[in-house]
């Protein structure tokens, strides 16, 4: 009986949304010791209990960081999964060679010799996720962390259609800072007003003898109200005892612009997880 | 007789107040005091040995010294800590918007009668007349007043020894540059909808707010701060959120956030003070 139910399921899932039902999940790819490959490079991901293909958040990481190490992150993954997200979790690759643990994303900052284009690497990730684990491609929402975060503002930049929201905290573009975009996004951006490693005024670095410099983030809001089609001044302010947030509410239809204020540092604040899933699924809902 | 002496008596009492109404026409909350291009009134501290220090708070949009002066919370506080409190006048239907709501000359594209940094300049000489020590001024302001307050901050840094504007910076074009560093304490609602952190086009789109960041942005330029970010930054009870910019070649930037809207948010007068102060006993040591 047991077994028939599993067969039922199976033959739904198949029906459903095409996910690959022959596979045991644990004899897929995605945990940590086992990222699933492509080419250019790897992902992990991390599925709901009852996985039957639905949306997902791709998370890129900090400098530094991995796909099997976000995976690994027990505690952030159950806040996602539990919610019914996949979590896939792409690894950016070293940018330079010798440098096996500088892990990075092709972020537009001036630095010409990244080993490979994310934008491309991204699209390819969520094509074969989409294939292997049936993600819904209209579904996704694209998150990111400091550099990661600077990476998911140049993906909502360059290629909008990519995923259908975005959710980066505590990093934005690098100067110099594009004077446009290709279009209307829904974007929510995160940032921590004690930050020092991602200051919200931007701040001057220099990397191994080479210059670089984070922008300001309220210079890189000025361009998202223009390309979103929203006036200055926020149509709502939600005071929470943690979080400071403005809606700017009068954005071109399709498009979503908000910025959260927490008082901490360089991080992830408390409920940033369930914030961003509850404005995303909102959004979702708005564009039905 | 009887008549006779009535008679003396009022012209006597009429010859009292033409002699009494100099002394009152500056220096008290409900007088006028007139310089060569406008008014204001000054209200002077209580208790004093020689000249005080003072505050002058220029009034938003529409407003007037006599609306400041009637903040008898401010002027009580201003007194009790040895401060005369200055309210210059705003010209009414200054500037080509129209209408009879006092402004000031903020540099945002439009056409002005008068230029309010020689006012303020001429305000300042005025008041020294009456006991007011002009090494030791802040001038602070709301709203539009604020707006004055930074064009005058980087256009004329001279003039008051520290700038403390609340809810109002630059209006576009935004300057350039600044003519010299100053000490400035900036305070904003993060749920301004008036004057927004963003800025904001009011007049059908002929005038525009400047983003309160890019005018920080402008000024730290002008002070030749270290590194953009905040040298400290500081979260305090009842959700205040402080910036400070202290590294500078010279001069420093202050900026205080609070959770509401438009408004001078409680507490912000003590707070100025001691800030100001604290710049004051740089100058002694």
């Amino acid at each position: 009986m047991k077994r028939l139910t599993a067969l039922i399921a199976t033959f739904v899932l198949m029906i459903g949304a095409g996910f690959p039902a022959t596979a045991q999940q644990d004899d897929l790819c995605g945990a940590p010791e086992k990222p699933c490959k492509i080419d250019g490079g790897s992902y992990n991901i991390s599925l709901p209990e009852g996985w039957a293909g639905g949306p997902a958040v791709i998370h890129l990481h900090g400098y530094g960081g991995s796909g099997a190490k976000v995976v690994g992150n027990k505690a952030f993954v159950a806040r996602i999964t539990v919610r019914g997200y996949a979590l896939i979790a792409p690894s950016g690759l070293p940018w330079k060679e010798g440098k096996p643990k500088q892990t990075e994303w092709s972020v537009r900052d001036g630095y010409d010799a990244y080993p490979r284009d994310d934008v491309a690497f991204l699209r390819a990730v969520l094509d074969d996720a989409a294939k292997r684990f049936g993600i819904d491609r209209s579904r996704v929402l694209m998150t990111g962390f400091s550099r990661g975060a600077s990476m998911v503002w140049d993906v909502a930049c360059i290629a909008p259609d990519m995923a259908a929201a975005y959710a980066p905290v505590a990093g934005g573009f690098w100067e110099s800072l594009p004077t446009d975009c290709v279009g209307p996004v829904k974007l929510l951006h995160t940032h921590g007003f004690k930050d020092r490693t991602v200051p919200l005024e931007g701040r001057r670095l220099t990397w191994e003898g080479l210059n670089f410099v984070q922008g300001d983030i309220y210079q890189g809001l000025q361009l998202w109200r223009q390309i979103n089609g929203c006036s200055n001044r926020a149509g709502e302010h939600v005071i929470e005892e943690k979080i400071w947030r403005k809606v700017w509410t009068d954005c071109t239809q399709g498009a979503a612009l908000e910025f959260a204020l927490h008082p901490g540092g360089h991080g992830l604040p408390k409920g940033w997880s369930a914030m961003v899933l509850d404005w995303f699924e909102a959004q979702l809902a708005s564009s039905e | 007789m009887a008549r006779l002496t009535i008679a003396s008596l009022a012209l006597g009492a009429a010859f009292l107040v033409a002699l009494t109404a100099p002394a009152q026409a500056c220096g008290t909350p409900d007088s006028i005091c007139t310089v060569a291009s406008g008014e204001y009134r000054l209200a002077m501290p209580e208790n004093r040995g020689g000249t005080v220090p003072a505050v002058v708070f220029l009034h938003g949009w529409g407003g007037s010294a006599r609306g400041t002066m009637r903040n008898r919370a401010m002027m009580k506080l201003l007194s009790a800590r040895g401060y005369a409190l200055i309210a210059p006048e705003g010209l009414p239907g200054h500037g080509n918007h129209g209408g009879k709501q006092k402004n000031w000359s903020v540099r945002d594209g439009a056409t002005y009668k008068r230029d309010d940094i020689a006012f303020l300049r001429e305000v300042l000489a005025d008041a020294a007349t009456h006991g007011v020590d002009t090494d030791r001024v802040l001038l602070a302001g709301f709203s539009r007043g604020a707006s004055m307050v930074w064009d005058v901050a980087c256009h004329a840094p001279d003039l008051a020894r520290a700038y403390a504007p609340v809810s109002g910076a630059f209006w576009l074009p935004l300057p350039k540059g600044c003519a010299g560093p100053v000490d400035l304490f900036h305070t904003h609602g993060w749920a301004d909808r008036v004057v927004p952190l963003e800025g904001r086009s009011v007049a059908g789109g002929r005038l525009t707010q400047g983003d309160t960041f890019a005018s920080l942005a402008i000024l730290r330029a002008a002070l030749g701060c270290r590194q953009r970010m905040p040298d400290r930054t500081e979260t305090l009870p009842g959700t205040i959120l402080l910036r400070h910019w202290e590294s500078c070649k010279s001069g420093r930037i202050d900026l205080m956030l609070h959770p509401g809207g438009h408004r001078v948010p409680k507490g912000w007068l003590p707070r100025a003070l001691d800030w100001f102060e604290a710049r004051l006993a740089e100058d002694a040591t």
